[in-house]
This record gives C-alpha cells, sequence and structure tokens, in this order.
C-alpha cells in the first residue's frame, strides 16, 4: 500500500477519535433518527463552473454512498469553532498542504447583509418535475430532509438532516413514518401563493405530484399513500419496509411547493416560489440571477454560538453567474467578481494555477473522502465483458496509484468503490491491499487471466466519453490496457450522445466521469438500481447474482447490524467481480474567498451539494471587494 | 430592373422554404430529444415517464405530423414554445437578438475603424515597408483563431491584473458603462477577421481606383496628393467595400457562437448552440428561419448591390 | 483574357533560354514575403509527412515524461497533463490538421468548378436550380450546421470534414461561376463554337483552363479557412479524433492550467496561426502573380 494511503487512514483514525471526544451530546430540538444513512457522494448536476464547455449539464458523482456509524448525535455542535485549518493528523498529508485544504471557519461574529456572488448555473426553465439542475432550486426552497451542514469535519452525525421536519417517528415495523411540521413556515409572498402558511396539505400535494407526475418517482416507489391528519402532521404510509426511508425524502427533487403554485404551470415553470431563504427576482437562463433575502424566512442560526436567534440568511442578495468554461471561472476568481464555486470536476492543477494568483483562496474538500467516482461500465451483453476473467483481467492491469498520481496530482483515493466504509461500519478507507486480488496491480496476472479466457492476443473494443476533452485518467487507463494486450479505442460523443447510448444499451463500454450515476444516500438507494438485474439504471446490464441475492437482502432489511454486515459482503463481492471497473476516486473542491465564512461543509462531500447550496448560512464580511460585505453584527 | 428584384424575391423565398424543411427534418433525425437531455442528468428515471413527456412536448408524433403542425403554427403566426423555458421562441430569440446584435455592430465599427485606414495607408504606400506591415497586421487578423485569441484575452489580464471582463449581458441602456465594458473585446475579437478582409479589399479597390484615368487627371489639374486621394479615390472605393460588410453577415454569427460562449454574453449564437445540445426543436427552428432569412436578404441586397454597381454583368 | 493567355505574349518576348524554373525564381525575388511563407508551408508539409522521424515520439504516450513539466532540453514544448510530449504531439497533429484542410479544400474547390461550371455556361434553368440549391446551403450560419450535423451523425472527424467540404462549394461556385459568364462572352468562345467545336470542349478546354487561376486562388483561401473551422469545431468539443489535433489540444485540459502551463494553450494556437498566415499570404503572392486582375477578390 502506497505510504499516503497508509498516512491517509492513519490520520483518519485519529481525527475520528478526538471529534468522538468532542461532540457534545446536547440534543438539538430536532431529533436526528437513528441508522439513517448517510449523504451519498457530491455529484451535483451542471455543478457551477462547469465541467463540460459545452454547457449541458452533466451528473456527477452520486453511485457512492454510506452508512452511519449507528447512534443518533446531535446535529451540529452549537458553539464549536471547528474550522480554519484542516486539523492535525489530516493536515499533514503531502496534498493537504499542497492544495492548501482547509475546512471553512465555521463561528465567530457573523456579518449582516451584503451580497453573494457565487458562481453557479441559472436554469432554463425552474419546473420541479423535470429538472435536472438540481443545485440551484435549495436557496429558494425546502425539503423535508437535506444533507446535512455541520461545523467543521463532525463525522459522528448522520448525513442527512431534518429540514422542514421537527420530529420523526417511524412505526415498529417500518412501514408508517408520521413526520411533524414546524408552524412558522410561509411561503415567499409572489403571486399566486402570496405568502400563504406551509402546511402538511402542501407537503401532501407535493410528494403526489412527485409521484405521478414528476421524471423522479421512481425513488419514491415504495410509498403506497400519503395522509395529512392535521395541518402540522404528515404520514407516508409504505408498501414495504424501509430501514432508511427518510434517505429518500431528502433527495434533492423533492422540495415542497405550493398547490396554487402548481395550478399555474406558466408560473411554477419560471417563477419559483417556496419556503427557503431567498427569493428570486429575476433569471436569465445561463447568464445570470438574482435573489434577495426572504425577511420572512423560518431558520435561525441555531448552531452559532451567541447568535442562536439571529435570523437567516446572513446575506442581503444572492447573485448567480454563469462561467462556461474553466478559464473564465479562473479568470473570475482572480478579478474577485467571484465569491464561491464549485470547482467539482476539476483537477488539481487547476488548483495549482488558482492557487498561485490567490494564495489566501479558501480550498476546501473532505480530505479523506474522495468517493466520487472515475469508472468504466463495460457493456454485459458484449461477449468480452460478460466474462467475469475478462473484467478482473482488465482491472489487474490497471496501476491505479500511479493513476492517482499523475491524473489527480495524488489528491484521489486509489481503493474506489461503490460501498463507501462508513456502511461497513469501518473506521477510515480500507487500504487497496485489502480490497482482494483483482484490484491490485498485476499485468501479469491479468496476461494469464486474458489467456485463460480465451484471449491470449488480447482485443480491440471502442469505448465512448462524454468531455469535451479526454481527460488524462482515460489515456492512462488506455495505456495500461494497451500494455496487456487490449486496444481500447476512445470516442467522444457530445454528454448526450452518452447518455443514450447509456439508456440504449448501445455501447461496448463507456468511460463515465459521472454519467450513469444514481443518487442516493445508502447503498440500497444507489446499488441495487445500478447493478440489479433489470433495473431501469443498470446500463451495463450487470448480471451479478452473487451480488443481486445481498441487494435484495439489503432491501428487506431492517436491522442496522444486518445491513452493515451485508454492506460488507456487497464490497467484497463488488471487488471480486469487478461488474463496474472502479478506477479511483477523487476529491470534488469548492473554492471560496476568504471573505466568505461559513459556506457549510457536508458530510461525504464539498459544500455545493444540494443542502448546501441553499447558502442561507453564508455570511461575507467587510473585507469582500466592492463594498459587498455585510455589516458586522451586534451581539 | 424591378423584374429583376421580384424574381430575386421569390427565388430567395424558396431558398428559405427550402432551408426551414430541410432543417426540421435533420433536427428530428438527432439521436436523443429534449427528455432525453434532462434525464442525462439523475440517473434513475421510469423509461413509462419519459414517454409522457415525450408526448406532452409533441415530439412522439411522426415526423411529417409535427411539421403539420409547425406549418399550421406559423400560419397563425405562434412559432412555438420552447421545450427548455417553456416561453414563447420569439421572445427567447428577441431577447437575445440585442447582444449578438450589439456584438455585430461593435465587430462591424471595429473592422471599419481598423480595416479602412490600414487599407488606404497600405494602399499609397504599395509595396513600401509599411505596406508589408499592413498586409501582416491583416492577414493575421485571418490567421489567428477567435477563441484562442478569446482565451488569451480573458485569463492574461485576469492574470497580469486581476482584470476580467463583466459578464451576464449588462444591459446597454441601464448599466452602459458595465455594458461596454463587457462587450469591446468580445466585440473588437470577432471584428479582427472581419478588419482584415475589410482592410484588403479596400487596399485592392483602392489600387484598382488609383490606376483610374481620371485620376491621373485629377493629378496632372496639380492637386494635391492627399486631396486626390481622400476625394476621389476614398469615395469611390467605398462604396464596394460596403458591400463587403453585408457580406460578413454569415461570417459574424457563426464567429459569435464561439465568442458569446467564452465571454457569457447570452446572445443568438451561444442560444442556438444550447438549443442543439438540449435538443429544443422549437427554439432551434425559429432561430434558424430568422438567421436563414437575415442572410438570405443580405446576400439578396448584396447582389443587388453588385449588380447597380455594374451593370455588364448579366445575371 | 484569361492569365495564361495575357502571359502568353510576354513568355512569347521572354529570351529563349529562359526556363519556367528561372521564371519562378523571378517571381519569388518580386515577392519575398510569399516566398517565406511558401517556405513555412514547405516545413510543415515536411513535418507532417515525416513525423514518425521528427517527433520524439509516438503520437499518443502517457508517461513519457512528468505531468506539466516545463519546456526544457528535454521536452522541447514541455509535457502535458498526461505527460505526453508536447512537440512530438504538435508534429503528428500536422498531419491531421494539414490532411484535413487539404482534402477539404482540394474536394470544395473542385466541387466548386463543377458546379460553378456548369450553372454559369448553361445558364437557365439548370443554373437556377443550381444557384438555389447553393443559396440554400449558403443559408445557414455555417458553424451551426455543423453543429446540428454532428449532432447526428456523431463526432467522427469524417463527418465533419464533409460538411466543411459541403460548405466550401458555394461560395467558390458564385466566383467561379461569375468567372464563367464573362469568359463565356469572350471571343475566342464564339470562335471556337464557329468552327464547330462542342459544348462540353469548350467549356473543358477554354474555360476551363481560364478559371484556373481563380480556381488555385480559392484553394489558398480555403486551405487556411477550412484549417481555422476544423479547429473551432475541435476546440468545441464537436470533433473528435484518437491523432492528435492542433485544435484537441488546445481543448484538452489546457484552458484551466494557463498559469503553471502556459506552454499547452500557446504552442498550439501559434501553429494555427503560422500555417493559416502563410496560407493566406502565400495566397495573396500567387494571385499577385498568376493575374493582377484577381486582386479584387479577397
Amino acid at each position: 500500500m502506497s505510504s499516503s494511503d497508509r498516512e491517509l487512514r492513519e490520520a483518519a483514525r485519529i481525527f475520528k477519535e478526538q471529534q468522538r471526544q468532542r461532540v457534545t451530546k446536547r440534543l438539538s430540538r430536532r431529533r436526528v433518527l437513528s441508522g439513517s444513512a448517510i449523504l451519498a457522494a457530491g455529484g451535483i448536476l451542471a455543478a457551477c463552473g462547469g465541467s463540460s464547455k459545452n454547457s449541458s449539464s452533466t451528473p456527477s458523482g452520486g453511485g457512492s454512498t454510506a452508512a452511519p456509524s449507528g447512534s443518533a448525535t446531535a446535529a451540529g455542535g452549537g458553539g464549536s469553532t471547528a474550522g480554519g485549518e484542516i486539523p492535525a493528523p489530516l493536515a499533514s498529508l503531502e496534498y493537504v498542504k499542497k492544495y492548501n485544504w482547509r475546512n471553512l471557519k465555521w463561528g465567530g461574529t457573523p456579518y449582516i447583509g451584503g451580497t453573494l456572488q457565487a458562481a453557479g448555473f441559472p436554469p432554463p426553465d425552474w419546473n420541479l418535475m423535470t429538472t435536472q439542475t438540481l443545485t440551484q432550486f435549495p436557496p429558494y426552497y425546502n425539503g423535508l430532509y437535506y444533507s446535512a451542514l455541520h461545523a467543521g469535519l463532525d463525522l459522528d452525525t448522520a448525513a442527512i438532516e431534518p429540514d422542514l421536519v421537527t420530529k420523526a417517528e417511524h412505526s415498529d415495523d417500518y412501514l408508517t413514518w408520521t413526520f411533524t411540521l414546524p408552524q412558522n413556515v410561509y411561503f415567499h409572498d409572489i403571486d399566486p401563493v402570496n405568502g400563504a402558511q406551509m402546511t402538511s396539505a402542501d407537503v401532501k400535494f407535493s410528494f403526489e405530484r412527485y409521484i405521478d407526475t414528476s421524471l423522479w418517482n421512481l425513488p419514491l416507489s415504495e410509498v403506497d399513500h400519503i395522509t395529512a391528519p392535521d395541518p402540522y402532521t404528515v404520514q407516508f404510509t409504505l408498501k414495504t419496509p424501509a430501514l432508511k426511508f427518510p434517505d429518500a425524502l431528502a433527495l434533492p427533487y423533492y422540495q415542497v411547493f405550493n398547490e396554487k403554485h402548481y395550478d399555474n404551470q406558466d408560473k411554477f415553470k419560471t417563477q419559483p416560489i417556496g419556503t427557503g431563504a431567498f427569493i428570486l427576482k429575476d433569471s436569465k437562463a445561463l447568464q445570470i440571477s438574482h435573489a434577495v433575502r426572504n425577511p420572512k424566512y423560518w431558520d435561525t442560526a441555531r448552531w452559532l454560538k451567541g447568535y442562536e436567534n439571529a435570523k437567516l440568511p446572513f446575506v442581503d442578495n444572492y447573485v448567480s453567474t454563469y462561467y462556461s468554461d474553466i478559464a473564465s471561472l479562473e479568470a473570475g476568481l482572480r478579478g474577485q467578481s467571484v465569491d464561491c464555486a464549485d470547482l467539482e470536476g476539476q483537477l488539481p492543477s487547476v488548483l495549482e494555477d488558482l492557487l498561485k494568483a490567490n494564495p489566501k483562496l479558501q480550498v476546501t474538500t473532505d480530505a479523506e473522502w474522495a468517493l466520487t467516482p472515475h469508472r468504466v461500465f463495460l457493456n454485459w451483453q458484449n461477449k468480452y465483458f460478460s466474462d467475469v476473467r475478462v473484467r478482473q483481467a482488465l482491472s489487474m492491469a490497471l496501476d491505479r496509484e500511479q493513476i492517482v498520481q499523475v491524473a489527480l496530482g495524488g489528491a484521489g483515493v486509489a481503493a474506489s468503490s461503490p460501498v463507501p466504509y462508513d456502511q461497513m461500519g469501518l473506521d477510515g478507507p480500507p487500504a487497496l491491499k485489502d480490497m482482494g486480488k483483482y484490484m491490485q496491480f498485476d499485468p501479469k496476472g491479468a496476461k494469464d487471466l486474458l489467456k485463460q479466457a480465451g484471449y491470449e492476443d488480447g482485443f480491440n473494443f471502442t469505448a465512448q466519453q462524454a468531455s469535451a476533452t479526454v481527460p488524462s485518467w482515460m489515456t492512462l487507463v488506455q495505456k495500461f490496457w494497451k500494455d496487456i494486450g487490449v486496444n481500447m479505442k476512445i470516442e467522444t460523443t457530445p454528454p448526450l450522445g452518452t447518455t443514450t447510448a447509456l439508456q440504449k444499451g448501445t455501447f461496448d463500454a463507456v468511460l463515465s466521469n459521472s454519467e450513469g450515476s444514481v443518487l442516493g444516500y445508502d447503498i440500497d438507494q444507489v446499488m441495487r438500481p445500478m447493478f440489479g438485474v433489470g433495473s431501469a439504471a443498470n446500463y451495463a446490464k450487470v448480471n451479478d447474482s452473487e451480488l443481486n441475492t445481498i441487494m435484495d437482502k439489503i432491501h428487506s432489511s431492517t436491522d442496522p447490524d444486518e445491513w452493515t454486515s451485508l454492506a460488507k459482503q456487497a464490497f467484497d463481492t463488488f471487488n471480486k467481480n469487478q461488474d463496474v471497473i472502479y478506477v479511483h476516486g477523487f476529491h470534488t473542491w469548492y473554492a471560496a474567498q476568504p471573505w466568505v465564512h461559513t459556506i457549510a461543509n457536508t458530510y461525504y462531500t464539498t459544500i455545493a451539494n444540494y443542502a448546501a447550496s441553499n447558502y442561507r448560512n453564508v455570511w461575507v464580511d467587510d473585507t469582500a471587494p466592492g463594498g459587498r460585505g455585510g455589516k458586522k453584527a451586534t451581539a | 430592373m424591378r423584374d429583376y428584384v421580384i424574381r430575386r424575391a421569390l427565388l430567395a423565398l424558396l431558398t428559405l422554404a427550402i432551408v426551414v424543411f430541410v432543417s426540421f427534418i435533420l433536427l428530428r433525425l438527432t439521436p436523443g430529444d429534449a427528455v432525453m437531455q434532462k434525464v442525462a442528468a439523475g440517473g434513475l428515471v421510469d423509461p413509462s415517464r419519459i414517454e409522457q413527456f415525450r408526448h406532452q412536448l409533441g415530439i412522439d408524433d411522426p415526423v411529417m405530423v409535427q411539421f403539420g403542425h409547425y406549418l399550421n403554427g406559423i400560419a397563425h403566426g405562434d412559432f412555438g414554445t420552447s421545450f427548455q423555458t417553456s416561453r414563447p421562441t420569439i421572445n427567447e430569440f428577441g431577447s437575445a437578438l440585442p447582444v449578438t446584435l450589439e456584438l455585430g455592430v461593435i465587430a462591424l465599427i471595429f473592422s471599419v475603424v481598423l480595416g479602412v485606414p490600414l487599407g488606404i495607408w497600405s494602399a499609397i504606400r504599395q509595396d513600401s515597408p509599411s505596406d508589408y506591415i499592413g498586409r501582416t497586421i491583416a492577414v493575421l487578423g485571418i490567421a489567428v483563431p477567435s477563441f484562442w485569441l478569446g482565451i488569451l484575452l480573458i485569463v492574461y489580464p485576469s492574470i497580469w491584473f486581476k482584470w476580467e471582463w463583466p459578464r451576464g449581458s449588462p444591459s446597454l441602456f441601464t448599466d452602459t458603462a458595465t455594458n461596454l465594458k463587457a462587450f469591446i473585446v468580445p466585440g473588437m475579437v470577432l471584428g479582427f477577421a472581419s478588419s482584415a478582409y475589410v482592410m484588403r479589399f479596400m487596399r485592392t479597390t483602392m489600387l484598382n481606383t488609383l490606376r483610374e484615368d481620371y485620376i491621373r487627371t485629377a493629378r496632372s489639374k496639380g492637386l494635391v496628393e492627399r486631396v486626390v486621394v481622400m476625394r476621389h479615390a476614398v469615395r469611390v472605393s467605398l462604396l464596394p467595400v460596403v458591400t463587403l460588410i453585408g457580406a460578413q453577415l454569415g461570417v459574424l454569427l457563426g464567429g459569435s457562437v464561439i465568442i458569446e460562449q467564452l465571454f457569457g454574453l447570452a446572445g443568438v449564437g451561444q442560444q442556438t448552440f444550447i438549443a442543439v445540445q438540449a435538443r429544443d426543436y422549437p427554439q432551434l427552428q425559429t432561430n434558424l428561419l430568422i438567421l436563414s432569412a437575415a442572410i438570405v436578404i443580405s446576400n439578396l441586397l448584396t447582389d443587388l448591390c453588385y449588380r447597380l454597381l455594374d451593370p455588364r454583368v448579366s445575371y | 483574357m484569361t492569365s495564361i493567355d495575357a502571359a502568353l505574349p510576354a513568355v512569347a518576348a521572354l529570351p529563349r533560354r529562359q526556363s519556367r524554373l528561372s521564371a519562378a525564381w523571378a517571381a519569388a525575388r518580386k515577392k519575398p514575403l510569399g516566398t517565406v511563407c511558401l517556405v513555412v508551408i514547405v516545413i510543415y508539409w515536411a513535418m507532417a509527412i515525416l513525423a514518425p522521424i521528427v517527433s520524439r515520439t509516438g503520437y499518443n504516450e502517457p508517461l513519457y515524461g512528468p505531468p506539466f513539466h516545463g519546456p526544457s532540453w528535454q521536452y522541447w514544448f514541455g509535457t502535458d497533463d498526461s505527460g505526453r510530449d508536447v512537440y512530438s504531439r504538435v508534429v503528428w497533429a500536422a498531419r491531421t490538421d494539414l490532411l484535413v484542410s487539404l482534402i477539404t479544400s482540394v474536394v470544395g474547390v473542385s466541387g466548386a468548378v463543377l458546379v460553378g461550371l456548369i450553372s454559369g455556361y448553361f445558364g437557365g434553368l439548370v443554373d437556377m436550380l443550381v444557384q438555389r440549391l447553393v443559396d440554400a446551403i449558403q443559408a445557414l450560419p455555417g458553424l451551426i450546421l455543423l453543429l446540428v450535423v454532428v449532432a447526428i451523425f456523431g463526432t467522427n472527424i469524417a463527418i465533419a470534414m464533409s460538411v466543411i467540404t459541403i460548405l466550401t462549394i458555394p461560395i467558390g461556385a458564385r466566383i467561379i461561376r461569375s468567372d464563367v459568364l464573362q469568359l463565356r462572352q469572350m471571343q475566342y468562345v464564339e470562335a471556337a463554337r464557329s468552327v464547330g467545336a462542342g459544348d462540353w470542349r469548350i467549356m473543358t478546354r477554354h474555360i476551363f483552363r481560364g478559371v484556373m487561376p481563380t480556381a488555385i486562388v480559392l484553394a489558398t483561401i480555403a486551405l487556411g479557412a477550412n484549417l481555422l473551422v476544423e479547429a473551432s469545431l475541435a476546440f468545441l468539443g464537436m470533433v473528435s479524433s484518437q491523432y492528435p489535433d492542433w485544435g484537441l489540444m488546445l481543448n484538452s485540459g489546457a484552458l484551466g492550467t494557463m498559469e503553471q502551463a502556459p506552454w499547452l494553450a500557446v504552442v498550439p494556437g501559434l501553429a494555427i496561426t503560422i500555417i493559416v498566415f502563410a496560407y493566406s499570404m502565400f495566397g495573396d503572392a500567387l494571385r499577385d502573380i498568376l493575374d493582377p486582375k484577381l486582386r479584387g477578390i479577397t
């Protein structure tokens, strides 16, 4: 195992210990469910400052999930001001220093007012039933749950948190879930909703539309019916028991809206009217959008010591501007008109550029998690790839550690898998060497396997990929496969072409930066759709009966311990059978200027995920250029 | 002459009809559609739900039926609603048009301001080092890839001076200073190539004109050289150059796709580019129709100008 | 009236000894800039043809050196994000770019000549129909048509080449056609016809030769223009190829690292600029020599 992997595990272990001792057990008024799952890898659709010059949104991440290690804990440690520097054991990692990783300061004296200018992606329309630009909605809406936001990296807390839920209960058989809603929530004061109060009728209505009309109904397919016994209680009855039902509710598709809004379809598609922290004033698709603070926003800064009753959001204005390519985004960051940007798909080399110009730029990421995978989908309907020996050989031909070094500048994890280590109850990421022989770099073994499978002289095939340029990890994979006699030709197709090929199964292989991902918070939500036989999202037509059995058991399990052990089995089986080749995991990053505070740092991913992109917790101090900073709050 | 104009106009309409029909069919051939494009992001989607949305958008009908609906709509002045924004395509085009117009105007102004004087100067100093410099600059305008120049102009000012060009197409009327700051450089990049053509054409026309008899007459009359040049030669040479400007329209529209994309300006070029990616057929249809009409009309006018200039040529 | 006919008396007036070669040499001395550019073109083409010898690595050799290494004795133009030698990639890319521009221009101009000849010579209904078709193709902004075609048929470079070729034809055809129209009136055509020469003969023998200079000039313009179009497409990600290409090189990850690895963005752009400059200048010089009257075409 490489020294960086080992260091990483050790550092993570120490850090976790320290955190465990630090977290206070004080419960907030919103109790987090036990056993609820943790956020999936980032992957924001059409994330700001893009990946693709073609500006059609590319999905990212997803496909990896993790489970918490058990017990209910406090949400956010009010008063703990972990932040700023990355804590010691992780801080000594080579690439933490090199890329200036830090946690944003979560604490201090807030500054009220001012303007936050983020790099975003104003979508062409605001139709919640069809949209895929999910990060753009959270400033204006709330869902029942969202990805957890915590001070610093609080690793013992669940990765999803209640948003519009004050209390959650479930029946013993996990078939009925009852949620209590807050009583002080109002919609934006825009026609035709005009500031009406949010009640359970709205929640019921919204979810029923998601189930019967939206493109995103499948994650809710276990829901049998929804009732609203009183204005502040909503009850979901399921067809089959679900241990982690809130994971489905936390998906970024499911924002709460009002019936009158939906009835006016023109308005519904062009103007968001939600309960969120900001009100959208105007938006030009793929250009710029302007929003102002919602004066009646219901949430306060409960997590901020000394200011627990301070009304959110802190900033007066939120502006989102679109940058079509990385060069102009970098120019924006250098020129300081961009306060914060999701650099998600970008490689570390870009960070080096930015840090040269602006050493004070805060680059945040989860130092120990690099869960967003680069993978290769091999179509099982192709005669080569249905043979497990061929897949194993292809995996063994890859020197994953070298790929991480060269393509990711060292900032990545060679031991990548669709089963994150948390869901297996582990403390830190496993070492590559512990993932079985088919994940190890062994070109000779690979050639032997190929020979056994009858392809001693190798073979040729064509792979598709969707970015405008061929990233270096793909050229490296191509090189390693060439070394064992397998010649892969890489064809670039526009993103829609690749997705269509995935949907129709008309491909030999797809080199995926993020295509083919499924969003989810736990391995049941993600793995079963991706690898389950007959599933709509099983693009590679994976037919692994061993894995299937395990996934079916997970699906019907209502025992957290059983879940954990099944997760480990899934992990081992996947590593053995190489159903999809996971090359490595990369870090997703976020850049924020020094005058930006408290962009929430979520558990498995970086800041610009669905929840954090609501920017409700952010403040801008008075060192912001152009006089757009806020004013220091008086206690 | 009048007959000629009418005849050409009718033929232009025919051309336009061909363009509309062919592009309609071509678009429906593209793999993937607007619904798939939305799905591209999220992963787990119900296939029957996809069909439902396809039906809502009307893209599951046979192609000729769709074409029929389209023609019917046009007859009633309805150019369809964008699949992406659900707003009328004409309105969308209308909001993107001012950006491209402004870019185009700045490009044209720049190309004239740079090209005409350079062309004149080069012509009167023919074959001297100044001429070579002038011609080299002009050819550079043709040779330098506009997207490369654009990238360099975005990145290096930000590295050297922390300077950046405002994005988001600020309005010319309400926010003039920012607007000009945002549009000047992209306009100049767009106009750089055109300026090359203007310069060269101006130069050759001037050279031809300077050889004409009446210029010799003016010289022999003892008129000062500068008067000869400015009053007689330039005025005559300008007219053909004006026609050249008309012919640049197609080039500008193509170039604007890249420039608008790079500099973050929501013009027609970018709108069309994105509409292709998003398979937004109604928007594409409308944009193609209007753009083609503009080019056809511009060609028509250019032809008429040529005809006016040189009646000898029979068309 | 054609350049050849115009040159005939001049050639006849030359002393017998003078060969074509020295005529060429004389021309070269008159147009120094054009000659320099011709040399540049020859160098580029030599680079392309001799790529396996002139370059230092294969066209796709990741990990030849460390990634993002700056220009040095070992890596003349530095290395890219996969550790490939940029100099070698630029040399190999010359093959792709020059070949693409050559094929599209030669085929395109040939097509333009054909269309212009038929349209201009026969006139009437044929002319009208052909002109309508030509107008229709020209009516769509080229880049946008390319985008649509690529969306349908994929990013294979052959697709892009076909469309670029098709787009080259209308503009050329117009110019050739107006040439043909002028030539048609020429007296010697009347003369040939009166001797009984058939249409076909007149067309191929006389008019075709008359159109040649224009065609050559058009070809040199097209060589540069089409190279730029293909580079733009590659930059936009609308063309993909397993072989290197200057436009693709500008695209691949060069944009995000311009501060620490500027050579990745600067070198391919310069490569394109220099050759297109050379093509254009040489075309100018050629035009000046062949037929000064052609100076009107920019």
